[in-house]
């Protein structure tokens, strides 16, 4: 068996130790950027949506600066964007390298995007609903919690799903500029010394792990639409 | 019960100021079944959400249950809604949560205990006809099934005002009928005072003890049903009662000379209208006999509104000229208007 594998991958299992590195440091960046980016997009796409012309708590002044940051920040293409922000990385992480080094540019390229996606999955909720809530006597925060997010779940999940995909592909990139994981490991191996066997597994793993999140998503998504 | 005190509504936008409701003033008693009519567009809803203040209005003052609400800060003002129920046209239903979770809504953070909330939901699914749906989703309901619940989870804090926007409006005429019954059932049993916004006056025909007829944002016309039905003052208001009746059928007939209307000679076509209070009165077999003429009924409608007879016939009268002259006069002197459409 692995006298096969080794014939059909032999730089993967050569540097498997690196290898399985690499995919936990991945993991590693998926899971604390995807967390930390989620609570705060989480938050902006409320207060873009509740803050915003017409909603429940109208108000020009944050919603113009959240919603011009939010574009900034997503106009940037993200590579650039970690040059970018070197050194505020380095006052925070205290690195610019290495799975520390690539959270904190991880979140600010994710953050933007996950709160758009927040945004316009609370304004599918119908506003009837809003209506129906203060009818009822709701505060604002109760409206957000009990219609706004509890009835935006599927779409609250799909806006997840969407996010996770395209981080992970923000951490491959990260790879690029020092900042490990399986892309790291696909550049400094597959793509500098030519070993293609390692470029592919590198592209199966990711793809792996997209397949899993997507069809972890589907099954949510469809137990909690009614 | 309800008091708007010169009511206005401006809704700015950037090129023009739209007037949704201007210097409306209504009170609306204890128990009664009040309809507000107007097109759309008319400024109706804008002022149904005035009175609980889903739409604070520019000026004027709302008062429900004897606490003046345009006075209120936000939180207490909160606490009174709760006690204002609403349904809408859309149903405005929760599709995350079933018709109990849905009727369950407004009880959080009411006090009350898990079975509590469940005795009640359970009450209020029983008085909605609803009992055998109580885990269901929305999505499986049909609109009237769907009406039913909202009307449940307006109820659940025990409301003395029950706010309706356009609540029929999405229901065919079947199913409307058996959720205006449900809403008299609610006005009469809970003695809970009803605010209907419709266009359709026979929803208002149906179940309303007043009614208000809005245009352009202004109330033109306003009082008991019988009297707005019996004699409308505006335009707007004949237009809706018109649409509601088959009688201007007739001058359509005339116009294309309908053989169900020829006229022989000495007879004459005219159109009664009866009032409040003599529809009951045989008076059309009456005059036959006093005056010894032919009455010939050709068609009319007669609608039974707050229980009293009102509506119009379409009659032939053949005889002596001068005993039809009497027979229009002896009809004018009860109260009956008459209006003499040909003569042959």
């Amino acid at each position: 068996m692995l006298e096969f594998l080794t014939q059909l991958m032999p730089n993967v299992i050569d540097k498997w130790p690196a290898f399985v590195q690499a995919c936990i440091e991945s993991l590693q960046m998926i899971a604390f950027s995807g967390i930390i980016s989620a609570a705060f997009g989480l938050l902006f796409g409320v207060i873009l949506t509740v803050t915003g012309k017409g909603g429940i708590m109208e108000n020009r002044i944050i919603w113009t600066v959240l919603d011009k940051l939010v574009n900034i920040f997503r106009s940037i293409p993200f590579i650039i964007l970690v040059a970018l922000l070197m050194d505020v990385t380095r006052a925070i992480s205290g690195t610019t390298i290495g799975v520390k080094g690539a959270i904190f540019p991880l979140i600010m390229g994710t953050v933007p995007f996950f709160s758009r996606q927040i945004e316009s999955s609370l304004a599918e909720v119908d506003y009837g609903l809003i209506e129906a809530s203060q009818s009822m006597g709701d505060s604002p925060l109760q409206t957000i919690l009990r219609v706004y997010l509890k009835e935006s779940i599927p779409g609250i999940i799909r806006a997840t799903t969407i996010t996770l995909i395209s981080l992970i592909g923000l951490t491959a990139m990260v790879g690029v500029v020092g900042g490990g994981g399986i892309g790291n490991f696909a550049i400094q191996y597959g793509y500098s010394r030519h070993q293609t066997d390692i470029t592919y597994v590198s592209c199966i793993v990711i793809l792996i792990f997209i397949t899993l999140i997507q069809s972890i998503s589907n099954v949510l998504i469809q137990k909690t639409t009614h | 019960m309800i008091k708007l005190n010169h009511i206005t509504k401006t809704f700015q936008t950037p090129n023009l100021e739209v007037h949704a409701c201007k210097d409306v003033t209504l009170d609306i008693g204890d128990g009664e079944i009040y309809g507000i009519i107007g097109f759309s567009g008319a400024g109706k809803s804008t002022l149904v959400r005035c009175i609980n203040l889903l739409e604070r209005p520019t000026g004027g003052t709302v008062s429900v249950d004897g606490v003046e609400l345009t006075a209120l800060p936000e939180k207490e003002l909160r606490a009174v809604r709760k006690k204002i129920g609403m349904i809408f046209q859309h149903f405005n239903l929760m599709r995350s949560r079933t018709v109990a979770q849905n009727i369950a809504y407004p009880l959080k953070g009411s006090g009350l205990s898990k079975e509590e909330i469940n005795k009640k939901v359970n009450e209020l699914l029983k008085l909605v006809d609803l009992e055998e749906k109580a885990t269901v989703y929305p999505s499986q309901l049909s609109g009237g099934q769907k009406q039913r619940v909202a009307i449940a989870r307006s109820l659940a804090n025990d409301p003395k005002v029950l706010l309706c926007d356009e609540a029929t409006s999405a229901l065919d005429p079947q199913t409307t009928k058996s959720i205006l019954r449900l809403l008299k059932h609610v006005n009469e049993q809970l003695g809970i005072t009803i605010v209907l916004i419709t266009h359709e006056m026979a929803v208002i025909k149906e179940i309303c003890n007043r009614v208000a007829v809005m245009e352009n944002g202004e109330v033109v016309e306003e009082g008991n049903i019988l009297d707005v039905f019996s004699s409308p003052k505006q335009q707007v208001t004949r237009d809706f009662i018109d649409s509601t009746s088959t009688i201007n059928k007739i001058y359509e007939l005339i116009e294309t000379d309908d053989p169900i209307i020829q006229l022989e000679k000495g007879e004459s076509l005219v159109i009664l209208h009866y009032t409040a209070g003599n529809t009951d009165k045989a008076l059309i077999s009456d005059v036959s006999r006093k005056f010894n003429i032919n009455s010939n009924i050709a068609f009319g409608n007669i609608e039974i509104i707050q229980n009293t007879p009102l509506g119009s016939l379409v009659v032939k009268l053949s005889g002596e000229e001068e005993n039809i002259q009497k027979t229009i006069l002896y009809l004018r002197e009860h109260n009956v208007k008459v209006e003499v459409l040909k003569t042959c």
